[in-house]
């Protein structure tokens, strides 16, 4: 007999196992006691969720020697033959293999045999978002009225690729997720009967990492037994799972607060060479982040699942970064998560983020720097930092913090105005660029290195743009489409303009300077004034 | 092939071993890792050794090698070990019906039926919900291993029905070590290593080639550095005759560029230093730049996998490339106009 892995040896056989979703197993119970049943069921939810394992027990069901029951016995020979698969009523179909018209034409055939030798014939089809639409269609009419004793049970994980026509002819029942404290209850029942011994650590790190399906937990738990023997350990599961420790997220943070890209780098390498997933990591980081936000925003908060003393650490650690840094941070890891997702290397998405990470806090500290650069060029006596100081700015009144997000809303009302308006073509321009910024009076929108198109279209068309900005904002806005890191104006550009000393003709020679232009590249400036 | 033989990868040959030993063996794993990092060879030996007849009550796990079975394993013709890779480029779902009816069947002779499916996330959509049955209730004894190096482009409900094993990249130094110890000089071990994304057998051929690579990076590099467009150009279509070829040298100059990135970051310089001479030929990149090529290089990859212009989409790129170097702007119309 060879080895049966433990999601299939504890499939659940009676009503009561199923964990979890009860919404589901308390109305077909009832509604088997009531004997109301409906010809056509779809259960629709995430993988691991019980959706097949539901399928067979309702079949049971209904097939019992006292059905339909709202408890099958598990006894009598319908269900064992049920359970064993053996049954000749109850007829399961794989929907992906089984998929055209050829079949289903078959399966209209057989649905009008009476069953062999329980009451009802079920046809449970499995993966049923895979047929095709001529085989949707042609189950459609057997769908609405079959004959007295079929009854269909649909499973699938996407039940938005179902014609709306097959779905109408269904009860539908959407399946959930598994929530953490609900898997870990569930496999240390398990881990408990087969003998095992693990910590309730080891347990929910497991439960974490299963992502809300119960098979991918067992299937996980089953690869640790395998790897660890019946004393499974939590350095096991770890080092099963390549996780990474809160200690890592807080050490790379840190070296990105410290702006020292070197050892960040190093560290990176470290990591990888250790055998850590970097995917993971990206995800972890962002979690991380997440976790320092709201540290920041709402700091009486405690944070669910993080211990009293990590949370201290986390706190001291958010104190370091300003929140624009923090939520520009979870935005430069999510675009470097999707990347690693689709390269096969992972490490150079990482670092290239890393150096974005790097940057962005540069960019936050970026004011007391400038009088460093000033004071090594004497030539040039004022060069104010573009961009307002967060500190500064967060002060200023007339600049409260809301507006921020407030901004956010009027921006996407801004898009939809023009969708309304029949103006797509320019909304996905717009919506090309990152998110927008407003700086004074200006609406700067950056794009990508990879959306120069967009770029292009946008300053080719930045009259019309702008136009449509005055519309909705108010006639004092401008629009100004950039390059992502070109940094944007402080004020709006004319009045730059303004005050750039007229007359001066050494002003536009300044500007060639290469220390005063690098300067201007990094900080963003407005030229004031030049002595000699 | 022995799980012995296999560089780096302790962890998982320990874990598969335990398995076998304590004869828990899952029905279905997915083996992820980058390309070349020994996924077909582990799956060949876990393969053998799953089939092997040599086992008794002190088996360790390993594979014999000399039994008949084992044989059979090595040579590529046992009947209960399959190997279902795509054919063009996809695994199609005929392949999968034909792995179904093969699966109904019970072992020939062996006590497992083993079936490889290399590049699973080749797999059609049809071909993937095919695979889903048999992968969680394959009726007789079976073992599905599925390899991949994108695990991303597996289905979900694919990989929740898998024990997945993820293959350790080989560290840069261990790869350059190897080489060195097969007697390649040093500067080519670890150019080598740092262009073979933890592959050793990738390492093995690049140092093979390593002559006439490391004159194209140079010469592109120099170009690059003056900024000459028209020797660019000529590359881009030089480069640009098959998809493989491509994509080889779009990842000679992500090793390349993130080198300088790295330099440019504060790191001590690497070997690429060395091989493109000194930095102070003017056209040194600084952070921002080789950040802005490596995006762009990622971008070309990506590009490329998704069946783009080959010729067009290098041109562009080394375009770009040209422009970090010199600090220019873009050609007049490309990305903004000249000022």
């Amino acid at each position: 007999m060879t080895y049966v892995s433990l999601y299939r040896k504890w499939r659940p056989q009676t009503f009561s196992e199923v964990i979890s979703q009860q919404h589901v197993t308390r109305t077909l119970q009832n509604a088997l006691k009531m004997g109301r049943i409906a010809h056509a069921y779809l259960f629709a939810g995430p993988r691991g969720t019980g959706k097949t394992t539901v399928a067979r027990l309702l079949a049971k069901a209904l097939e019992c020697a006292q059905g339909p029951t709202p408890e099958p016995c598990d006894q009598c020979p319908n269900c064992v033959q049920i359970r064993d698969g053996l049954c000749m009523d109850v007829i399961e179909i794989d929907g992906a293999s089984n998929r055209g018209i050829e079949e289903i034409r078959d399966l209209r055939e057989k649905v009008k045999l009476i069953p062999v030798q329980a009451p009802y014939k079920v046809y449970i089809i499995d993966e049923i978002h895979m047929l095709t639409t001529d085989a949707f269609n042609a189950l459609l009419k057997t769908l609405e009225e079959p004959p007295a004793h079929v009854v269909f049970i649909f499973a699938t994980t996407e039940p938005h690729k179902i014609p709306a026509t097959i779905l109408s002819r269904c009860q539908r029942f959407d399946f959930k997720r598994l929530t953490v404290p609900e898997l870990s209850a569930h496999l240390s029942r398990i881990a408990s009967a087969e003998g095992l011994a693990l910590s309730p650590e080891t347990v929910a790190l497991i439960a974490r990492n299963a992502d809300g399906g119960l098979r991918d937990a067992l299937s996980l738990l089953d690869q640790c037994v395998a790897f660890a023997g019946e004393k499974v350990t939590l350095a096991d599961v770890e080092a099963l799972l390549g996780t990474v420790e809160s200690e890592v997220l807080l050490r790379f943070v840190d070296l990105v607060a410290e702006r020292d890209l070197v050892r960040g780098l190093a560290y990176i390498a470290e990591l990888m060479d250790s055998g850590k997933d970097l995917h993971r990591l990206a995800r972890d980081l962002m979690s991380h982040l997440r976790n320092l936000l709201l540290l920041k925003l709402a700091p009486a908060m405690r944070l669910e699942a993080v211990e009293p003393e990590l949370e201290e650490r986390l706190r001291g650690q958010a104190e370091r970064f300003t929140r624009q840094a923090l939520i520009a941070g979870i935005e430069v890891l999510a675009e470097a998560e999707s990347e690693i997702r689709w390269a096969s290397q992972d490490r150079l998405p990482l670092e290239l983020a890393l150096i974005r990470l790097v940057g962005l806090v540069e960019e936050g500290a970026a004011a007391p720097k400038t009088t460093a650069v000033s004071a090594a060029q004497p030539a040039v006596t004022a060069v104010t930092p573009a961009k307002p100081d967060p500190v500064s700015a967060a002060r200023a009144p007339a600049a409260p913090a809301a507006p921020a997000d407030d901004f956010g809303r009027r921006w996407a009302a801004f898009l939809e105005s023009l969708t309304e308006n029949g103006l797509k073509n320019m909304v996905s321009v717009f919506r090309q660029g990152d998110p927008p910024r407003l700086s004074g009076q200006t609406i700067c929108l950056e794009f990508a290195p990879t959306k120069a198109f967009y770029l292009k279209k946008a300053v080719d068309n930045q009259e019309a743009m702008e136009k449509a900005v005055r519309r909705f904002f108010g006639e004092e806005f401008c629009f100004k489409p950039l390059k992502r890191g070109e940094l944007p104006p402080a004020e709006a550009p004319e009045e730059r303009a303004d005050r750039e000393v007229p007359g001066n003709g050494a002003g536009e020679d300044v500007r060639r300077d290469p220390l005063v232009r690098k300067a201007i590249e990094l900080f963003g400036a407005t030229l004031v004034k030049v002595e000699p | 092939m022995r799980f012995a033989d296999l560089l780096g990868q302790e962890r998982n040959v320990r874990l598969l071993k335990a398995a076998l030993v304590r004869d828990r063996v899952a029905h279905a794993y997915l083996l992820t890792g980058p390309p070349g990092s020994g996924k077909r060879s582990m799956a060949e030996v876990f393969a053998a050794a799953l089939d092997c007849e040599a086992r008794g009550p002190e088996w360790d796990g390993e594979p014999c090698g000399e039994c008949r079975s084992c044989r059979k394993v090595a040579h590529g013709n046992h009947p209960d070990v399959q190997v279902i890779a795509p054919e063009g480029a996809h695994l199609k779902l005929e392949q999968m019906q034909e792995l179904r009816r093969e699966n109904a069947r019970r072992p020939y002779e062996a006590r497992y039926k083993v079936f490889i499916v290399d590049r699973a996330e080749a797999m059609t959509d049809e071909a993937a919900n095919c695979l889903l049955q048999p992968l969680e209730e394959p009726p007789g004894p079976a073992v599905f291993l599925l390899l991949t190096a994108y695990p991303a482009r597996i289905l979900p409900t694919i990989a929740s029905r898998c024990s997945i094993l993820k293959m350790a990249s080989l560290p840069e130094a261990l790869i350059a070590r190897a080489l060195m110890e097969e007697g390649r000089p040093e500067e080519q071990a670890r150019a080598a290593a740092a262009l073979a994304g933890g592959s050793l057998g990738r390492a093995r051929e690049v140092a093979g080639r390593w002559e006439t690579l490391r004159e194209e990076a140079r010469e592109f590099y120099a170009a690059a550095c003056r900024g000459d467009r028209v020797a660019l150009l000529n590359r881009a279509a030089a480069w640009s005759k098959s998809r493989e070829e491509a994509q080889e040298r779009l990842e000679l100059l992500e090793a390349l560029y993130r080198q300088l990135l790295l330099e440019a970051g504060g790191s001590p310089p690497g070997v690429w230093r060395r091989v493109l001479g000194p930095a102070e030929d003017g056209g040194g990149l600084s952070l921002a730049g080789a950040r802005t090529v490596l995006e762009a290089v990622m971008w070309a990859q990506r590009a490329l996998s998704a069946n783009a212009h080959r010729r067009l989409l290098l041109e562009v790129l080394f375009l770009e490339i040209a422009r970090c170097h010199t600090g220019g702007d873009s050609l007049p119309g490309l990305a903004e106009e000249p000022a």
